[in-house]
């Protein structure tokens, strides 16, 4: 509490009860409404996902029923590195701009990114265990995946451990920043190194290596989970301006008491 | 086999991403009430200010 009055007072204290950039707009022509439209749209777009799974998609002729797993584990990857991406984009900002609600930004998707690579991780460990037999292989992919899991859970517990406070938010900039190395490697380690984790199925600028419905029922999952991001975002952005307000009202209540 | 695993997984994924949108509400409401009590505070304070 200290830490944060002596940073209130000196013009520190995050302010993010402005709109960001980005959510700020999202916000604005969304509206009260607009929400529940994309909650709406998130909910259809996951029945769809579980009508596309388990009935639309063919079952594949090597692994069988569990090969379906792939129609949540892939768009759950995809959703951890789009936001930890944004954690990117929003750290470099943050340094360059020195705009609170860009570091807010950074943190609600390191939450985000963190959550979703925690159940890439189950989801993969249960595939792991129904197809090779094992529940975990210190394969490339895997050991990344890890590793990035770690490196977000301890940029969430340096926030956590910081504060609200300038020095925080720099230093949360950084882990971002450097953080975001291991993703692309994540992403590039079944080609670079001969992994036992399958193929990209979607290799960026190359053909698809599934028929035709596979990639249609994939194409829905993706649409589904990231609508589901979305509406993620902006729910946790509010949350994280509804705390930076909490915070400097106590401020203001801990200044008034000492007038 | 496969199936018990598949079954397993979208029920693990499912209940938890509910569990976070849970614990988002949960939270947004703890901080909702917060702010409610600190500005009831603030204002008492303002208010007694003028009179003393």
């Amino acid at each position: 509490m200290q830490s944060v009055l002596q940073d209130s007072a000196k013009g520190k204290l995050a302010d993010i009860s402005r709109r960001a950039p980005v959510i700020g707009a999202a916000l604005g022509w969304l509206g009260r409404y607009g929400e529940l439209a994309l909650l709406a749209l998130t909910t259809i777009g996951m029945l769809l996902t579980i009508w596309a799974a388990f009935i639309y998609a063919p079952t594949e002729a090597v692994e069988g029923p569990v090969q379906r797993i792939f129609y949540v584990h892939v768009p759950l990857a995809w959703i951890s590195y789009l936001a930890f991406f944004f954690v990117l984009v929003g750290s470099v900002i943050y340094l360059w701009r020195r705009d609170e609600r860009w570091d807010a930004f950074a943190r609600v998707n390191a939450e985000i990114g963190t959550v979703f690579t925690t159940l890439v991780l189950i989801s993969g460990s249960l595939w792991g265990r129904a197809f090779w037999g094992a529940w975990w292989v210190w394969d490339e992919r895997l050991t990344t995946s890890l590793l990035m899991w770690f490196i977000y859970v301890g940029y969430l517990a340096l926030r956590a451990y910081t504060g609200r406070t300038a020095q925080g938010a720099r230093a949360g900039a950084v882990v971002g920043i450097l953080g975001f190395i291991v993703t692309p490697i994540n992403y590039m380690s079944v080609k670079w190194w001969r992994t036992l984790h399958p193929d990209q199925v979607l290799p960026l600028g190359g053909t698809p290596q599934l028929p035709a419905s596979m990639i249609v029922a994939l194409m829905i999952s993706l649409v589904a989970f990231t609508l589901l991001y979305t509406l993620l975002t902006i729910e946790v952005y509010k949350l994280e301006r509804a705390t930076a307000e909490a915070e400097r009202l106590r401020v203001d209540v801990e200044l008034s008491g000492q007038e | 086999m496969g199936t018990n695993f598949l079954i397993i997984t979208y029920a693990i994924v499912w209940l938890g991403l509910m569990a976070y949108l849970g614990w988002i509400v949960l939270r947004m409401r703890g901080v909702r009430a917060d702010v409610e009590s600190a500005r009831e505070l603030l204002n008492e304070r303002q208010n007694e200010r003028p009179q003393s």
